[in-house]
């Protein structure tokens, strides 16, 4: 059971591509910034890519006059990078599907058009209100690659992606399709900066997952992408196997997870379950560590209660892209993979005071030859949805 | 992979919830009404918390009502998997929020629509309810997303990774949508929105109290379709179009999005009985799943309400096929069963 990674492409604040977001991992280099994209009046800092919707199509080739979501632009790079990578083909016959997540969709354009229809009666481009929807960059991305298998979009907040991946898994498993890419994808706009600063839990300053003086999430935009397919390839790459896998729900609260991380332990729990492995065979935990208040409490208690007194080692890489929502699943399992083929743990450089009551603490440097076989990638969101994946090496 | 239909529950535009009837009466809409809203239920006799229901925007009160009332109807079996689909999610939360951030100027907003706006928002809200700490998952992809719920579910069940899962597809339509919409010419041609929620208990293991089973289902995209979907999909359960009894199909009534389907249609035998059901629910990104609620009842109540306007000749119904089409991009099939007492 469980399907390989053959594939893995990545594009967020540290990096356009694979290779200079491990370069920006190893070298402790976060990619939180001042936001230039667009305008807000919240003077907090972000996770953006440093390149705007037009260096995107040229990078892709794509008209520029043709107007795409930056969801659809972003998913674009990483799955093309994907694919690449694990050597695929679109147009060899294999049944490929792609399983796409976002908490967005196209919300980057239709917030801009919602104001102007405000304004006026025919206010707005239709253009950019036709992507609103989150199966629109699926289908974006699906057509500019020639994917013209199984497509399905999966939103459930930051979960999303993770999702996104024990769906790919589940379809392999049951021979619907050959090669699965799958992943998710979130742009920063204005939507959500003003709903997590409504929340009150963004920080002004950078975040400090798992930090006794955290006060909250920077938030970023990303996409991350995996090539999964059921059979260990013969030859060419693999990372990893998606060894387990589980999805739960906290059923506590719409916005906040249980104290006593019940969700969080039934995810993590069930994925070590379903990947045959016990607690102690964790060697990293990539944690969901936003930087609120209770996010890392609950993971943190979750986390004390499936591996007791033997806790593996773990870090947040949100302190590098921030959290980036419904990209994130998908980001951290490609750190993840990177973490399992290179043998590197990455650290959340910026911890500084222990959590007294959860007497744990990340990893604050970049250790090499880290003999890591099992990562878990925690991811958990809104609505009580709480996902973890476990990756392991061949 | 097929599956059993414990219970179903239907919001639509029609007289569906909470009813032993099968569309014996409809409202049929006027020629020029362009927009199918769905008939409400008293929402307090599902919902009993006050506070609760007054914080939910329409969408979310049909879905989790829809939700509740399947499950309660099912002898108190509890889903161990809630699989939600929605095209829009809740977009008058959206909307809120939107327009909250223009009004106030992004200052001193109040969260609630921006939390009630994400797409898990009714499945989030059913695991609450019922206290449910299973899989929760949300699709949104377009007339895919029922489709990948119940995909989804189908194979959950034959892992034996649950046993009782609830499958919902849900959406609402707004002013703003409708009007957006009508900018963009959507019923020029015939087609009307619609909304509604149709929420289904699915077991893996059959019972005495069943209304039908499941049997398969595909996804296509009429641009990569090349005319033997159907075909071979009936050939991947061991059919061929003449085991089929009744076709029920989901035109929308705009002949350039249902080309894919209507060129199918033309190819069916002479005398095998049609049916529709768009022209009851109105078009939406689910609207799948009201045709399957009307799949499972013909095949319950062994016979085909006029409302569903009924050609040609069928012996007994024992199986169905529904064949929905979505802006003549996603289409989906399914195939349903009676089940042998």
């Amino acid at each position: 059971m469980g399907s390989y990674v053959i594939g893995i492409g990545v594009i967020s604040a540290i990096g356009n591509n694979v290779e200079e977001n491990f370069d920006s991992l190893v070298s402790k280099r976060t990619g939180i910034s001042a936001l230039t994209h667009f305008s807000t009046s919240h003077d907090v800092p972000v996770g953006q890519i440093n390149l705007t919707n037009d260096q995107l199509k040229e990078m892709l080739g794509l008209p520029l006059g043709k107007t795409y979501s930056r969801t659809a632009l972003l998913g674009m790079v990483a799955v093309k990078e994907a694919l690449r990578d694990a050597g695929v083909d679109p147009h060899s016959g294999l049944r490929i599907g792609l399983i796409s997540s976002t908490s967005a969709g196209g919300m980057d354009l239709s917030e801009n058009f919602y104001v102007e229809m405000r304004n006026k009666e025919n206010g707005g481009r239709l253009r950019d209100v036709v992507s609103h929807d989150c199966g629109d960059s699926t289908e974006q991305i699906a057509s500019a690659l020639g994917i013209h298998g199984f497509l399905s979009t999966i939103s459930t907040a930051c979960s999303s992606s993770a999702n996104a991946l024990m769906l790919a898994d589940r379809l392999l498993n049951h021979d619907q399709l050959d090669l699965v890419v799958a992943g998710g994808i979130d742009p920063l706009c204005k939507f959500t900066i003003n709903g997590f600063n409504s929340l009150m839990i963004l920080d002004k300053e950078l975040c400090r997952p798992f930090d006794a003086t955290r006060a909250g999430l920077n938030l970023g935009e990303a996409a991350g992408f995996l090539v999964l397919q059921r059979d260990k390839p013969k030859s060419g790459k693999c990372y990893c196997r998606l060894a387990g896998y589980a999805n739960a729900n906290d059923a506590y609260h719409q916005t906040a997870t249980s104290p006593n991380g019940e969700g969080p332990f039934l995810a993590m729990s069930g994925a070590l379950k379903r990947a045959g492995l016990r607690p102690e065979d964790v060697d990293y935990v990539n944690v969901h560590g936003t930087g609120t208040g209770n996010n890392d409490q609950s993971e943190g208690t979750a986390m004390r209660r499936l591996f007791g007194e033997k806790m593996p080692r773990f870090s947040s890489t949100k302190v590098y892209t921030g959290h980036t929502l419904g990209a994130a699943g998908g980001i951290e399992a490609v750190y993840s993979a990177l973490a399992i083929s290179r043998d590197v743990i990455f650290p959340t450089f910026n911890f500084k005071n222990r959590i007294e009551e959860l007497e744990m603490e990340p990893e604050t440097e970049v250790i090499p030859n880290a003999g890591v076989k099992v990562v878990m990638s925690n991811s958990f969101g809104f609505g009580g949805n709480v996902s973890s994946l476990v990756f392991s090496a061949e | 992979m097929k599956c059993y239909i414990r219970n179903m529950s239907a919001i639509s535009p029609q007289p569906t919830f909470a009813t032993d009837s099968f569309l014996s009466s409809v409202v049929v809409p006027s020629a020029d009404e362009k927009c199918l809203k769905a008939i409400e239920p008293d929402y307090k006799v599902c919902i009993k918390e006050a506070g609760l229901r007054r914080r939910m925007s329409h969408v979310i009160k049909m879905g989790v009502a829809s939700a509740l009332n399947c499950v309660e109807g099912a002898n108190g079996t509890l889903p161990d998997a809630i699989i939600t689909a929605t095209g829009l999610g809740c977009l008058a939360d959206t909307e809120k929020f939107l327009q909250s951030i223009i009004d106030n100027d992004e200052r001193l907003l109040n969260p609630t629509s921006f939390i009630q706006s994400t797409f898990n928002t009714i499945g989030g809200q059913v695991a609450l309810l019922l206290k449910c700490p299973c899989y929760n998952f949300t699709y949104v992809h377009r007339g895919f997303s029922f489709e990948s719920a119940l995909l989804d579910a189908m194979m959950q069940l034959e892992d034996g990774d649950a046993s009782n899962v609830l499958v919902g597809g849900i959406d609402e339509v707004t002013d703003t949508e409708f009007r957006v919409m009508e900018r963009m010419g959507f019923w020029r041609s015939g087609a009307k929105m619609g909304e509604g929620a149709q929420f289904f208990l699915l077991s893996s293991q059959p019972t005495s109290q069943d209304v039908a089973q499941i049997t398969s289902l595909r996804t296509f995209l009429a641009s990569a379709s090349d005319g033997t979907e159907v075909e071979s999909f009936l050939d991947s359960c061991g059919l061929t179009i003449k085991d089929i009894d009744c076709v029920l199909l989901g035109e929308s009534g705009d002949a350039k999005m249902d080309a894919t389907l209507l060129s199918w249609k033309e190819s069916l035998p002479a005398g095998k009985m049609q049916a529709t059901f768009k022209h009851l629910c109105g078009e939406y990104q689910t609207a799948s799943s009201f045709g399957v609620w009307c799949a499972a009842n013909l095949l319950r109540y062994q016979t085909v309400p006029d409302a569903l306007c009924p050609v040609g000749k069928a012996e007994g119904l024992r199986r169905i096929l529904v064949f929905n089409s979505y802006r003549n991009n996603n289409c989906s099939l399914f195939l349903l069963e009676k089940i042998d007492r």
